[in-house]
Protein backbone atom coordinates (compact mmCIF):
# COMPACT_ATOMS: atom_id res chain seq x y z
CA UNK A 1 0.00 0.00 0.00
CA UNK A 2 3.04 2.31 0.82
CA UNK A 3 4.63 1.38 -2.60
CA UNK A 4 1.65 1.89 -4.32
CA UNK A 5 0.86 5.33 -2.76
CA UNK A 6 4.69 6.32 -3.40
CA UNK A 7 4.34 5.43 -7.29
CA UNK A 8 0.95 7.89 -7.27
CA UNK A 9 2.55 10.69 -5.63
CA UNK A 10 5.57 9.97 -8.15
CA UNK A 11 3.47 9.81 -11.00
CA UNK A 12 1.42 13.07 -10.10
CA UNK A 13 4.02 14.70 -8.79
CA UNK A 14 6.55 13.75 -11.84
CA UNK A 15 3.53 14.94 -14.72
CA UNK A 16 4.35 18.80 -15.29
CA UNK A 17 0.53 20.21 -15.34
CA UNK A 18 -2.25 18.55 -13.75
CA UNK A 19 -4.44 19.74 -17.25
CA UNK A 20 -6.82 22.77 -18.06
CA UNK A 21 -8.64 21.58 -15.27
CA UNK A 22 -8.87 17.64 -13.98
CA UNK A 23 -8.94 15.46 -11.49
CA UNK A 24 -6.19 13.84 -10.70
CA UNK A 25 -5.63 10.36 -12.03
CA UNK A 26 -4.03 7.57 -10.24
CA UNK A 27 -1.47 4.96 -11.77
CA UNK A 28 -4.10 1.92 -11.87
CA UNK A 29 -6.42 3.57 -14.19
CA UNK A 30 -3.67 4.92 -16.46
CA UNK A 31 -2.97 1.83 -17.02
CA UNK A 32 -6.27 0.79 -17.16
CA UNK A 33 -7.36 3.74 -19.79
CA UNK A 34 -4.29 2.96 -21.86
CA UNK A 35 -3.78 0.28 -25.00
CA UNK A 36 -0.14 1.01 -24.62
CA UNK A 37 2.08 1.91 -22.05
CA UNK A 38 5.68 2.83 -23.13
CA UNK A 39 9.13 3.51 -21.73
CA UNK A 40 9.57 5.91 -25.45
CA UNK A 41 12.43 8.74 -26.32
CA UNK A 42 11.14 11.69 -29.07
CA UNK A 43 12.69 11.68 -31.87
CA UNK A 44 14.50 14.62 -33.49
CA UNK A 45 13.09 16.61 -36.12
CA UNK A 46 10.29 14.34 -36.19
CA UNK A 47 7.26 16.76 -35.63
CA UNK A 48 4.83 17.77 -37.64
CA UNK A 49 1.51 20.44 -36.85
CA UNK A 50 -1.25 19.97 -39.00
CA UNK A 51 -4.79 21.61 -38.56
CA UNK A 52 -7.92 18.98 -38.20
CA UNK A 53 -11.09 21.16 -37.92
CA UNK A 54 -9.84 24.45 -36.43
CA UNK A 55 -8.15 22.53 -34.06
CA UNK A 56 -3.74 21.87 -34.62
CA UNK A 57 -1.98 18.89 -33.42
CA UNK A 58 1.16 17.97 -33.61
CA UNK A 59 2.67 14.62 -34.68
CA UNK A 60 6.02 13.47 -32.93
CA UNK A 61 7.64 10.20 -33.52
CA UNK A 62 9.34 8.19 -30.44
CA UNK A 63 11.23 5.20 -30.40
CA UNK A 64 10.00 2.42 -28.03
CA UNK A 65 12.84 1.28 -25.65
CA UNK A 66 10.45 -1.33 -23.82
CA UNK A 67 6.78 -1.87 -23.80
CA UNK A 68 5.22 -1.79 -20.21
CA UNK A 69 1.75 -2.80 -21.86
CA UNK A 70 0.40 -3.04 -25.52
CA UNK A 71 2.07 -5.08 -27.98
CA UNK A 72 5.92 -5.56 -27.57
CA UNK A 73 7.37 -5.95 -31.33
CA UNK A 74 6.39 -2.27 -31.75
CA UNK A 75 9.69 -0.25 -32.04
CA UNK A 76 8.50 3.30 -33.08
CA UNK A 77 5.25 4.72 -32.66
CA UNK A 78 3.75 8.53 -33.71
CA UNK A 79 2.28 10.48 -30.47
CA UNK A 80 -0.06 12.88 -31.49
CA UNK A 81 -1.08 15.47 -29.15
CA UNK A 82 -3.25 18.94 -29.41
CA UNK A 83 -1.50 22.15 -30.13
CA UNK A 84 1.26 23.04 -32.14
CA UNK A 85 2.18 26.18 -34.95
CA UNK A 86 1.45 26.09 -38.26
CA UNK A 87 2.40 28.77 -40.15
CA UNK A 88 1.72 32.26 -38.41
CA UNK A 89 -1.07 30.02 -36.29
CA UNK A 90 0.23 28.60 -32.98
CA UNK A 91 -2.30 26.65 -30.92
CA UNK A 92 -2.02 25.92 -27.18
CA UNK A 93 -4.16 23.51 -24.80
CA UNK A 94 -2.93 24.22 -21.32
CA UNK A 95 -2.12 20.89 -19.55
CA UNK A 96 -1.72 19.03 -22.75
CA UNK A 97 1.58 16.71 -22.43
CA UNK A 98 4.72 18.08 -23.47
CA UNK A 99 6.96 16.07 -25.63
CA UNK A 100 10.01 17.95 -26.62
CA UNK A 101 12.64 16.46 -28.75
CA UNK A 102 14.95 14.34 -26.94
CA UNK A 103 12.43 13.67 -24.47
CA UNK A 104 12.01 10.58 -22.70
CA UNK A 105 9.67 9.27 -20.49
CA UNK A 106 6.91 6.43 -19.64
CA UNK A 107 3.76 7.02 -22.21
CA UNK A 108 -0.02 5.74 -21.62
CA UNK A 109 -1.17 5.78 -25.06
CA UNK A 110 -4.72 5.44 -26.66
CA UNK A 111 -4.71 4.97 -30.58
CA UNK A 112 -6.82 6.98 -32.30
CA UNK A 113 -7.35 5.94 -36.37
CA UNK A 114 -8.48 9.54 -37.70
CA UNK A 115 -5.34 11.12 -36.31
CA UNK A 116 -2.91 7.97 -37.44
CA UNK A 117 -1.43 8.00 -33.99
CA UNK A 118 -2.08 7.33 -30.25
CA UNK A 119 -3.07 10.50 -28.35
CA UNK A 120 -1.75 10.32 -24.73
CA UNK A 121 -4.25 9.31 -22.16
CA UNK A 122 -5.27 12.16 -19.61
CA UNK A 123 -3.34 14.94 -20.97
CA UNK A 124 0.26 15.63 -19.20
CA UNK A 125 -0.71 12.62 -16.53
CA UNK A 126 -0.08 10.48 -19.31
CA UNK A 127 3.55 11.38 -19.79
CA UNK A 128 5.79 10.57 -17.15
CA UNK A 129 9.16 12.67 -17.87
CA UNK A 130 12.65 10.19 -17.14
CA UNK A 131 15.87 12.10 -16.54
CA UNK A 132 19.12 10.36 -16.99
CA UNK A 133 19.18 9.80 -13.10
CA UNK A 134 15.77 8.06 -13.21
CA UNK A 135 16.73 4.59 -13.37
CA UNK A 136 14.84 3.38 -9.94
CA UNK A 137 11.84 5.47 -11.13
CA UNK A 138 11.48 3.88 -14.46
CA UNK A 139 11.89 0.36 -12.86
CA UNK A 140 9.39 0.32 -10.40
CA UNK A 141 7.07 2.23 -12.59
CA UNK A 142 7.56 -1.02 -14.80
CA UNK A 143 6.94 -3.00 -12.50
CA UNK A 144 3.73 -1.38 -11.11
CA UNK A 145 2.36 -0.95 -14.76
CA UNK A 146 3.03 -4.72 -15.48
CA UNK A 147 1.10 -6.31 -12.47
CA UNK A 148 -2.13 -3.32 -13.13
CA UNK A 149 -1.44 -4.13 -16.61
CA UNK A 150 -2.31 -8.07 -15.92
CA UNK B 1 5.71 66.64 -2.54
CA UNK B 2 9.42 65.17 -1.94
CA UNK B 3 7.44 62.75 0.71
CA UNK B 4 4.78 61.92 -1.65
CA UNK B 5 7.40 60.90 -4.75
CA UNK B 6 9.94 58.66 -2.17
CA UNK B 7 6.75 56.95 -0.81
CA UNK B 8 4.98 56.61 -4.08
CA UNK B 9 8.72 54.93 -5.37
CA UNK B 10 9.05 53.04 -1.94
CA UNK B 11 5.69 51.48 -2.92
CA UNK B 12 6.56 51.12 -6.53
CA UNK B 13 9.86 49.10 -4.92
CA UNK B 14 7.51 46.96 -3.13
CA UNK B 15 5.09 46.21 -5.63
CA UNK B 16 8.28 45.25 -8.26
CA UNK B 17 9.67 43.12 -5.30
CA UNK B 18 6.63 40.96 -4.80
CA UNK B 19 7.52 37.42 -5.94
CA UNK B 20 4.46 36.19 -7.50
CA UNK B 21 3.13 32.77 -7.75
CA UNK B 22 0.89 33.23 -11.33
CA UNK B 23 2.59 32.59 -14.49
CA UNK B 24 1.71 33.67 -17.89
CA UNK B 25 0.82 31.12 -20.51
CA UNK B 26 3.67 31.43 -23.16
CA UNK B 27 4.75 30.56 -26.70
CA UNK B 28 7.05 27.55 -26.94
CA UNK B 29 9.93 27.48 -29.13
CA UNK B 30 12.48 25.08 -29.68
CA UNK B 31 15.03 26.79 -27.76
CA UNK B 32 13.08 28.52 -25.26
CA UNK B 33 9.89 29.98 -24.08
CA UNK B 34 8.96 33.05 -26.42
CA UNK B 35 6.21 35.67 -25.75
CA UNK B 36 3.71 35.58 -23.33
CA UNK B 37 0.38 35.29 -24.53
CA UNK B 38 -2.39 38.34 -24.41
CA UNK B 39 -5.69 39.45 -25.95
CA UNK B 40 -4.06 42.93 -27.89
CA UNK B 41 -7.83 44.44 -27.12
CA UNK B 42 -9.03 44.92 -23.74
CA UNK B 43 -12.30 44.71 -24.98
CA UNK B 44 -12.85 41.12 -25.62
CA UNK B 45 -15.92 39.12 -27.47
CA UNK B 46 -17.24 35.63 -26.46
CA UNK B 47 -20.52 33.57 -27.65
CA UNK B 48 -22.09 31.09 -25.93
CA UNK B 49 -23.42 28.09 -27.40
CA UNK B 50 -27.23 27.91 -27.45
CA UNK B 51 -27.66 24.48 -26.75
CA UNK B 52 -26.27 25.43 -22.91
CA UNK B 53 -25.90 21.82 -20.91
CA UNK B 54 -28.69 18.86 -19.74
CA UNK B 55 -27.38 18.56 -16.61
CA UNK B 56 -28.81 22.33 -14.98
CA UNK B 57 -32.15 23.23 -15.26
CA UNK B 58 -33.30 26.56 -17.22
CA UNK B 59 -30.17 28.66 -18.27
CA UNK B 60 -28.81 28.99 -15.05
CA UNK B 61 -25.57 27.90 -16.88
CA UNK B 62 -25.30 30.99 -18.83
CA UNK B 63 -25.43 33.45 -16.50
CA UNK B 64 -22.96 32.06 -14.86
CA UNK B 65 -20.70 31.73 -17.52
CA UNK B 66 -21.16 35.86 -17.71
CA UNK B 67 -20.90 35.92 -14.41
CA UNK B 68 -17.37 34.04 -14.76
CA UNK B 69 -15.72 36.64 -17.22
CA UNK B 70 -16.78 39.72 -14.66
CA UNK B 71 -15.41 37.61 -11.97
CA UNK B 72 -11.66 38.86 -13.67
CA UNK B 73 -13.42 42.40 -14.87
CA UNK B 74 -14.77 43.09 -11.97
CA UNK B 75 -10.75 43.64 -10.66
CA UNK B 76 -11.07 46.80 -12.53
CA UNK B 77 -15.08 48.00 -10.44
CA UNK B 78 -14.44 50.37 -8.05
CA UNK B 79 -14.43 48.54 -4.55
CA UNK B 80 -14.09 45.66 -6.11
CA UNK B 81 -11.00 42.69 -5.31
CA UNK B 82 -8.70 45.75 -4.15
CA UNK B 83 -7.99 43.91 -1.21
CA UNK B 84 -5.19 42.82 -1.83
CA UNK B 85 -3.32 45.81 -1.81
CA UNK B 86 -3.28 46.81 -5.67
CA UNK B 87 -2.34 49.64 -6.65
CA UNK B 88 -3.19 49.32 -9.99
CA UNK B 89 -6.34 47.96 -11.84
CA UNK B 90 -6.75 46.21 -15.64
CA UNK B 91 -9.03 47.60 -17.69
CA UNK B 92 -10.66 44.22 -19.59
CA UNK B 93 -14.32 44.38 -20.40
CA UNK B 94 -16.11 41.18 -21.78
CA UNK B 95 -18.81 41.52 -24.70
CA UNK B 96 -21.75 38.73 -25.60
CA UNK B 97 -21.94 38.46 -29.04
CA UNK B 98 -25.34 36.57 -28.62
CA UNK B 99 -25.64 32.43 -29.02
CA UNK B 100 -24.21 30.07 -31.54
CA UNK B 101 -25.71 27.19 -32.69
CA UNK B 102 -21.75 26.22 -34.55
CA UNK B 103 -20.03 23.91 -32.25
CA UNK B 104 -17.00 24.10 -34.22
CA UNK B 105 -13.98 24.53 -31.56
CA UNK B 106 -10.83 26.21 -33.18
CA UNK B 107 -9.94 29.08 -35.55
CA UNK B 108 -11.05 28.81 -38.97
CA UNK B 109 -7.65 30.23 -40.80
CA UNK B 110 -9.35 30.90 -44.21
CA UNK B 111 -11.73 32.89 -42.40
CA UNK B 112 -10.44 34.56 -39.36
CA UNK B 113 -13.33 37.03 -39.31
CA UNK B 114 -15.59 34.04 -38.42
CA UNK B 115 -13.72 32.60 -35.82
CA UNK B 116 -16.33 33.16 -32.32
CA UNK B 117 -14.61 33.02 -28.76
CA UNK B 118 -17.06 29.50 -27.79
CA UNK B 119 -17.80 28.67 -24.76
CA UNK B 120 -19.68 25.12 -25.03
CA UNK B 121 -20.87 22.34 -23.21
CA UNK B 122 -20.29 18.82 -24.52
CA UNK B 123 -22.76 16.58 -23.47
CA UNK B 124 -21.55 13.76 -25.13
CA UNK B 125 -18.95 12.40 -27.30
CA UNK B 126 -15.90 13.77 -25.09
CA UNK B 127 -12.32 12.09 -25.78
CA UNK B 128 -12.53 8.72 -23.96
CA UNK B 129 -8.46 9.44 -23.72
CA UNK B 130 -9.07 12.51 -21.73
CA UNK B 131 -12.33 11.50 -19.56
CA UNK B 132 -10.69 12.67 -16.14
CA UNK B 133 -10.43 16.22 -18.05
CA UNK B 134 -13.26 18.89 -16.49
CA UNK B 135 -12.97 21.42 -18.82
CA UNK B 136 -10.47 22.30 -22.01
CA UNK B 137 -9.63 25.88 -23.46
CA UNK B 138 -7.95 26.04 -26.62
CA UNK B 139 -6.33 29.55 -27.26
CA UNK B 140 -5.22 30.38 -30.57
CA UNK B 141 -2.34 32.82 -31.02
CA UNK B 142 0.64 34.81 -33.40
CA UNK B 143 3.51 32.46 -32.37
CA UNK B 144 5.48 35.81 -33.16
CA UNK B 145 3.95 38.65 -30.79
CA UNK B 146 1.93 36.04 -28.48
CA UNK B 147 -0.98 37.71 -29.52
CA UNK B 148 -4.10 35.62 -28.83
CA UNK B 149 -6.81 35.60 -31.64
CA UNK B 150 -9.38 33.16 -30.48
CA UNK B 151 -10.35 30.99 -27.58
CA UNK B 152 -12.33 27.99 -27.04
CA UNK B 153 -13.97 26.93 -23.77
CA UNK B 154 -15.17 23.01 -23.97
CA UNK B 155 -17.26 21.91 -20.44
CA UNK B 156 -16.65 18.00 -20.46
CA UNK B 157 -20.39 17.35 -19.43
CA UNK B 158 -20.39 14.06 -20.84
CA UNK B 159 -18.85 12.79 -17.87
CA UNK B 160 -19.41 15.08 -14.93
CA UNK B 161 -22.58 16.73 -13.70
CA UNK B 162 -22.12 20.55 -13.85
CA UNK B 163 -24.55 22.15 -10.84
CA UNK B 164 -25.14 26.08 -10.19
CA UNK B 165 -25.22 26.64 -6.23
CA UNK B 166 -25.32 22.98 -4.97
CA UNK B 167 -21.94 21.70 -4.39
CA UNK B 168 -22.33 18.37 -4.94
CA UNK B 169 -20.87 17.84 -8.28
CA UNK B 170 -18.61 20.15 -10.29
CA UNK B 171 -19.86 23.34 -9.48
CA UNK B 172 -19.76 25.28 -13.11
CA UNK B 173 -18.59 28.27 -11.44
CA UNK B 174 -15.58 26.77 -9.71
CA UNK B 175 -14.47 25.90 -13.15
CA UNK B 176 -15.44 27.94 -15.40
CA UNK B 177 -13.79 31.14 -13.57
CA UNK B 178 -10.64 29.00 -14.07
CA UNK B 179 -10.76 28.21 -17.75
CA UNK B 180 -11.86 31.69 -18.39
CA UNK B 181 -8.46 32.46 -16.83
CA UNK B 182 -6.95 30.14 -19.46
CA UNK B 183 -9.05 32.30 -22.21
CA UNK B 184 -6.98 35.53 -21.18
CA UNK B 185 -3.54 33.93 -21.28
CA UNK B 186 -2.97 33.00 -18.07
CA UNK B 187 -1.18 29.55 -17.25
CA UNK B 188 -1.52 27.39 -14.04
CA UNK B 189 -0.03 28.86 -11.10
CA UNK B 190 2.79 28.01 -9.28
CA UNK B 191 1.09 28.38 -6.09
CA UNK B 192 0.93 25.86 -3.50
CA UNK B 193 -2.38 27.86 -2.20
CA UNK B 194 -4.92 25.86 -3.32
CA UNK B 195 -7.58 28.96 -3.23
CA UNK B 196 -5.87 30.51 -5.92
CA UNK B 197 -8.44 30.63 -9.07
CA UNK B 198 -5.69 29.17 -11.34
CA UNK B 199 -4.28 26.27 -9.50
CA UNK B 200 -4.24 23.39 -11.58
CA UNK B 201 -6.68 20.89 -9.84
CA UNK B 202 -10.11 20.36 -8.64
CA UNK B 203 -12.41 18.33 -6.88
CA UNK B 204 -15.98 17.74 -6.90
CA UNK B 205 -18.35 20.28 -4.37
CA UNK B 206 -15.53 22.78 -4.39
CA UNK B 207 -16.69 26.43 -5.00
CA UNK B 208 -13.88 28.42 -3.36
CA UNK B 209 -12.54 28.79 -6.96
CA UNK B 210 -14.92 30.96 -8.21
CA UNK B 211 -13.72 33.97 -6.52
CA UNK B 212 -10.61 34.99 -7.46
CA UNK B 213 -7.48 34.65 -4.35
CA UNK B 214 -4.72 37.53 -4.39
CA UNK B 215 -2.37 35.61 -6.70
CA UNK B 216 -4.65 35.95 -9.82
CA UNK B 217 -5.76 39.15 -8.94
CA UNK B 218 -2.51 40.06 -9.27
CA UNK B 219 -1.86 38.16 -12.49
CA UNK B 220 -4.94 39.78 -14.57
CA UNK B 221 -3.51 43.63 -12.92
CA UNK B 222 -0.41 42.23 -14.56
CA UNK B 223 -1.25 41.90 -17.67
CA UNK B 224 -3.60 44.36 -18.51
CA UNK B 225 -3.20 46.87 -16.10
CA UNK B 226 -5.74 49.80 -16.62
CA UNK B 227 -4.22 52.41 -19.25
CA UNK B 228 -1.23 50.55 -19.94
CA UNK B 229 0.84 48.66 -22.20
CA UNK B 230 0.29 44.39 -21.84
CA UNK B 231 2.74 43.19 -19.52
CA UNK B 232 4.48 40.00 -20.37
CA UNK B 233 6.21 37.42 -18.68
CA UNK B 234 6.34 35.70 -15.25
CA UNK B 235 6.85 38.64 -12.96
CA UNK B 236 8.56 40.37 -11.57
CA UNK B 237 11.13 38.37 -9.99
CA UNK B 238 12.39 37.68 -14.23
CA UNK B 239 14.77 40.63 -15.12
CA UNK B 240 13.79 42.00 -18.27
CA UNK B 241 16.68 40.29 -20.47
CA UNK B 242 14.67 37.09 -19.47
CA UNK B 243 11.19 38.43 -20.43
CA UNK B 244 11.66 37.29 -24.06
CA UNK B 245 9.30 40.31 -25.16
CA UNK B 246 7.72 39.58 -28.65
CA UNK B 247 10.40 39.94 -31.98
CA UNK B 248 9.07 40.61 -35.35
CA UNK B 249 10.12 38.56 -37.92
CA UNK B 250 13.75 39.52 -37.93
CA UNK B 251 14.06 38.85 -34.52
CA UNK B 252 13.88 42.39 -33.43
CA UNK B 253 12.68 43.04 -29.94
CA UNK B 254 9.41 44.83 -29.62
CA UNK B 255 9.25 46.85 -26.70
CA UNK B 256 6.83 49.98 -27.71
CA UNK B 257 3.34 49.64 -27.47
CA UNK B 258 1.67 49.47 -30.36
CA UNK B 259 -1.80 51.16 -31.04
CA UNK B 260 -3.86 49.23 -32.58
CA UNK B 261 -6.83 51.30 -32.89
CA UNK B 262 -9.65 51.11 -35.57
CA UNK B 263 -12.95 51.09 -34.93
CA UNK B 264 -12.43 53.13 -32.00
CA UNK B 265 -11.71 50.75 -29.82
CA UNK B 266 -8.02 51.15 -27.86
CA UNK B 267 -5.81 48.19 -28.39
CA UNK B 268 -2.49 47.55 -26.44
CA UNK B 269 0.08 45.44 -27.62
CA UNK B 270 3.25 44.04 -26.96
CA UNK B 271 6.07 44.38 -23.98
CA UNK B 272 5.45 46.70 -20.88
CA UNK B 273 8.35 48.64 -20.41
CA UNK B 274 7.70 48.09 -15.99
CA UNK B 275 10.92 46.55 -14.82
CA UNK B 276 13.00 49.36 -16.62
CA UNK B 277 10.24 52.23 -15.36
CA UNK B 278 10.83 51.29 -12.02
CA UNK B 279 14.59 51.31 -12.13
CA UNK B 280 14.65 54.51 -13.63
CA UNK B 281 11.74 55.94 -10.91
CA UNK B 282 14.44 54.51 -8.31
CA UNK B 283 17.27 55.80 -9.85
CA UNK B 284 15.51 59.22 -9.68
CA UNK B 285 14.24 59.38 -6.38
CA UNK B 286 17.58 58.13 -4.76
CA UNK B 287 19.30 61.46 -6.84
CA UNK B 288 16.31 63.38 -5.08
CA UNK B 289 17.13 61.94 -1.82
CA UNK B 290 21.05 62.10 -2.01
CA UNK B 291 20.79 65.73 -3.09
CA UNK B 292 17.99 66.47 -0.17
CA UNK B 293 20.65 65.08 2.51
CA UNK B 294 23.89 67.00 0.96
CA UNK B 295 21.82 70.23 1.19
CA UNK B 296 20.61 69.51 5.17
CA UNK B 297 24.45 68.51 6.02
CA UNK B 298 25.23 71.94 4.34
CA UNK B 299 22.59 74.17 6.16
CA UNK B 300 22.65 72.32 9.72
Amino acid sequence: MIRYSVFVGLVLAASPVMGTRVLGIGLPDLVKRAELVADVEVLKDSSSSFWVDGRIFTRRTALVRATWKGFSSVKTVNIVTRGGVVGRIGQRVDGEAVLDEGARGVAFLIYVPSLDGYRVVALAQGFVPLGDGDTALAHELEVSVRSYGR
Amino acid sequence: MGVRFWLASLASLLIAGRAEAFLCARVSTSSDLGPSLAWFSRDIAFTLHAAGTRDIEGDAEFDVLRASFEAWASVSVPGGTTACGLAALTDLSFRETGMSNIDRVGYDFLHPEASENLLIFRDSGWDVAESNVIALTTTTYDPVHGEILDADIEFNSTVFDFTVGIPVSMDLANTAVHEVGHFLGLAHTQSENDDATMFARAVPGETKKASLACDDALAIVFKYPAGEANGYCSPPTQTCGNCAPPRDENGTPAVTVIDKSDDGRLQYGCASMRPVAYGILLAIALRRFLRTARLRRLFS
